[in-house]
């Protein structure tokens, strides 16, 4: 690695010296997993973006994308970690046509500050991932979301077009600012969940929706898991439609609503939301309490206005929450199919009981993708031997299950944890593919090395 | 030519009856729903993977080109043997291989018609999202190359946002199991999304041996409403009304009173004959969403104009209504000797405008051009009349399509919403790309199909400058 002071010259001589921050107190804010950067390095264009991914090529450097740093620790320890690529800068809004319910932003714009523009129009981009401050351009490279992925798809379903640089240093564009467009590969496709290692995506396209005129939460109680799970199937093979159909265990509860009565005698909650006109809300309000009763719910609550906004709020961000309760804690996130979701989330209650680890379970019940939140007090070394063996019996549970799983969160306490295990889940026959894509768009490697799958 | 040890070899993997090589059998696969010919040296029917497999290797050396085939409705020319070597025919590999309602997930092999699997499943209360109008006849295996859209997509998405997994043969004879499981989800799946840009890359990167789709939950209600206009104007500035209002109904197509007589006299469907343009708008979703939403849709047609809003009163006057709109290509067979037609989307707010040049473009050149399209997408249709017998209209009919695309790109828009680019755009997409844009794509190629072998000479342009679209426009009879 060149000396720190060429390397604040270099940068410095494509996005200017107030862009650049070498000073060793500010890096610590952008380590990753304990390593950090030389530099951060704030472009305020595409072009600029080239020009940092080929001074990376000449002398070689890694780079890492970055957006609300909200999400940086998804992923293997990196290999090597030079220059993270803030693209803060880069946060406006470059076009919006309300009457044509699409958007065109910038990657470094916040959720939070499109959903605003959005707002305005009463209109709004259904991506409720776990952090507002989050961007857009790393809510794309991560493929987070939120509970409203059970109504309207994940941002895979409603990105249309994208520019991103390569790892070649190459501006390229990919789909277009139409809702229905199949000209050309879609390439917006691999670049999604990717974290940023085939390109650093520069500015994206998005249909945008109707914020529903009025909402309304159905949460109904249960004594065991299985009558929570015959209400979801039930309402997942009904006529209805709500927009989020999620699943709390009695400690995510806790975290969530604090200690009430009601809390500490509910085993499990169903959270069934939904949008739409009055008599739309009405009917799903009448149909969820008797197919809750028919399910044997031990109670049933109907949240609206500030008390629904703050429920999913926290559901959100649980993971957020919990962490500020428990130092010591990893995130299991599993996808799998929709009759297997109960058997692993059984399996995670037994590994966690098995290693003396506390659990708390949210899951995205209709589309059966759990989150097992392996807690404990105190780190350590014998908590974090625990919490490596406990996710690699969940990750290969969810493999026989006919799921996927990975490692999603791993607290700084026990980042120890990544070095004992795969995060991301053993590899598979379409890796070598993988790799090639890899070597096609970062001959050279310079984007988050080492971060992603298989070591990519 | 094939040499006839590659014929012989074929005929042990598949049997004596599973592979065409006489020119008059041939001649059958010369052609598909769109504009473009070509005549591949051999047609082989596989049965299983193993067989595609087996194809595959066979002709990895002699580096055979192979294009992947369904039904042949494809409007592009993607399924023609565009630089000749072998079609691999999928209508033996039509079963449907596996149905999990539970988990709403259905597994197929290619060559399944795409409606059958809704009809397979429609009884229990279900269906398969994508509903392109040649539906019918169209395979699944096609609507993934394609990454097919229909009326419905409006509201459900397209093929892609219904496709959780692929098993694909690769060019070296190997297959690959992409994306999640039967019931697995593929978004995530960790890694790269190998199966979103598989869908939609027109058969170019594998060949497709079997498909995990997601099964969705029929609706409760369903309501579908024809908005009478006097004129295209009125009915376009509704589409881009109901768009800004933010109103989302399941489908909305528009039809204008050039093809309204033609569909009428070819599905008596109680189209009427005298209107400018109908609007043909569905809603579905639970009885009371349906009620709200209809009465919106109403209350815009009715501002701008709208002569009439009628509702179908029963299951029939609402099939008849479908079937007159996803036959409507073919009825326009009825008013000239050929057309052509086109797949430009632009964005919904310049409908009227657009309409208004594309008319505007047909007089200039001295041709009819009717539009029936799925309006509330963006995605036109227009359908230039012309006589192929004559030259001169036949030269002029290209420029007047090169012209019409040349303006939805101008208009934000996009050459293809659903037909794809196969053969016939690919030497206009420079408009739309750059020679970075190309690069990358070459690269998705390259990790694919190494020596572009698979489905040749589609999609990606010989040069990087555009040109007007080199294309033989023929007579099409199948849908859209």
């Amino acid at each position: 690695m060149p000396a720190a002071t060429s390397l604040l010259e270099q940068l410095s001589g494509i996005v200017g010296a107030t862009e650049v921050i070498v000073a060793p107190e500010e890096l610590r804010r952008f380590s990753v997993d304990g390593k950090v950067p030389g530099a951060v390095a704030r472009p305020g264009s595409a072009d600029e973006v080239v020009e940092i991914v080929r001074l990376a090529r000449s002398d070689r450097l890694a780079l890492m994308p970055a957006g609300g740093f909200s999400d940086a620790q998804l992923g293997n320890i990196p290999r090597q970690l030079d220059v993270v690529v803030s693209l803060a800068r880069m946060n406006q809004v470059l076009a919006y046509d309300p009457a044509d319910l699409t958007v065109s932003v910038e990657a470094g714009a916040t959720l939070a500050a499109l959903e605003e523009t959005l707002e305005a129009h009463q209109q709004f981009l259904p991506v409720d991932s776990p952090s507002s401050a989050a961007t857009v351009g790393g809510i794309l490279a991560t493929h987070a979301g939120g509970p409203l992925r059970y109504g309207y798809g994940t941002v895979r379903d409603f990105t249309i077009g994208m520019q991103f640089v390569t790892g070649e240093g190459k501006i390229v564009k990919t789909g277009g600012r139409v809702v229905k467009n199949v000209a050309g590969y879609d390439l917006a496709k691999l670049m999604i969940g990717s974290l940023g290692t085939l390109g650093i995506i520069t500015s994206a396209n998005f249909r945008t929706f109707p914020v529903p005129p009025r909402t309304a939460t159905l949460a109904a109680g249960f004594a065991s898991l299985e009558s929570a799970l015959e209400m979801r199937r039930k309402i997942v093979h009904s006529v209805l439609q709500p927009r989020a159909l999620d699943l709390l265990d009695r400690e995510a509860a806790r975290t969530l609503r604090g200690d009430t009565p009601e809390v500490e005698q509910t085993a499990w909650w169903l959270l069934v939301g939904v949008g739409g006109v009055e008599a739309l809300v009405a009917r799903h309000a009448t149909e969820a309490e008797k197919l809750a009763k028919e399910s044997s719910a031990s109670s049933f609550l109907e949240l609206a206005a500030e008390p629904e906004r703050q429920m999913w709020e926290g559901v959100r961000a649980f993971r957020e929450r919990l962490a500020a309760r428990y130092p010591a804690m990893i995130v299991v996130r599993a996808s799998l199919p929709l009759t297997q979701l109960g058997a692993w989330l059984k399996k995670a209650q037994e590994v966690a009981a098995r290693s003396g680890l506390l659990l708390a379970v949210v899951a995205r019940a209709g589309t059966a993708v759990g989150y097992a939140c392996l807690l404990a007090k105190e780190a350590g070394r014998a908590t974090i031997g625990k919490m490596a063996q406990a996710s690699t019996e969940l990750t290969h549970s969810a493999m026989s299950l006919g799921g996927r799983a990975v490692i999603e969160f791993v607290a700084a306490d026990v980042i120890e944890v990544k070095q004992q295990c795969h995060v991301w889940g053993p590899t598979r026959q379409d890796f070598l593919l993988m790799q090639k894509l890899k070597r096609e768009f970062d001959p050279d490697g310079v984007l988050n090395p080492g971060r992603y799958v298989g070591g990519i | 030519m094939l040499d006839k040890k590659i014929i012989r070899e074929l005929k042990r993997i598949v049997g004596e009856d599973g592979v065409l090589d006489r020119r008059e059998d041939l001649l059958l696969y010369e052609y598909d729903g769109s504009v473009e010919r070509s005549l591949p040296d051999a047609v082989v029917f596989p049965r299983s993977t193993e067989q595609v497999a087996g194809i595959v290797r066979l002709t990895a050396r002699g580096k055979i080109p192979l294009v992947g085939r369904g039904a042949g409705t494809g409007l592009s020319g993607g399924a023609l043997a565009a630089a000749g070597g072998i079609v691999i025919g999928f209508s033996r590999m039509n079963k449907i291989l596996e149905i999990d309602l539970e988990n709403l997930r259905a597994r197929v092999q290619p060559g399944v018609v795409n409606l059958d699997l809704t009809r397979a499943v429609e009884a229990s209360g279900y269906f398969f999202a994508p509903d392109p109008s040649s539906q019918k006849a169209c395979t699944i295996g096609g609507n993934v190359a394609e990454n097919a859209g229909g009326p419905h997509t409006l509201a459900y998405g397209v093929t892609v946002n219904h496709v959780v997994g692929l098993e694909v043969v690769l060019a070296n004879g190997e297959v690959v199991e992409l994306g999640g499981s039967v019931s697995g989800s593929s978004p995530d799946s960790p890694g790269y999304d190998l199966t979103g840009v598989m869908v939609g890359s027109e058969g170019t990167l594998a060949i497709i041996t079997a498909i995990t789709v997601r099964l969705m939950r029929a609706s409760e209600a369903v309501k579908t409403l024809l908005g009478i206009f006097e004129s295209v104007n009125d009915a376009s500035e509704t589409v881009a009304d109901i768009t800004a209002r933010a109103i989302t109904p399941a489908a909305c197509e528009m039809l204008d009173g050039l093809s309204l007589k033609a569909v009428e006299a070819a599905t008596h469907a109680g189209y009427p004959l005298d209107a400018g343009a109908v609007l043909l708008v569905e809603v579905e979703g639970l009885r009371e969403a349906v009620e709200v939403q209809a009465g919106q849709i109403d209350e815009v047609c009715r501002a701008h104009h709208a002569r009439e809003v009628r509702v179908a009163r029963d299951a029939r006057e609402r099939e008849l209504l479908w079937t007159g709109r996803k036959n409507a290509f073919g009825a326009i067979g009825r008013l000239a000797p050929s057309y052509y037609a086109q797949d430009g989307v632009i964005p919904r707010s310049k409908l009227p405008f657009v309409l208004r040049k594309i008319d505007e473009i047909g007089r200039r050149h001295g041709f009819q051009i009717g539009n029936v399209f799925h309006a509330g997408d963006g995605n036109l249709h227009p359908l230039i009349l012309f006589d192929e017998r004559d030259q001169e209209q036949f030269r002029r009919v290209v420029a007047a399509a090169s012209e019409i695309m040349r303006l939805c790109v101008e208009q934000g828009g996009s050459l293809t919403g659903e037909h794809g680019v196969g053969m016939e755009k690919r030497e206009m997409m420079p408009l739309l790309f750059s020679d970075d844009d190309f690069a990358a794509m070459e690269k998705v190629k390259r990790v694919f199909n190494p020596d572009g072998r698979i489905n040749p000479e589609k999609v990606i342009p010989l040069s990087k400058t555009c040109k007007e679209m080199t294309v033989r426009p023929v007579v099409m009879r199948r849908g859209d």
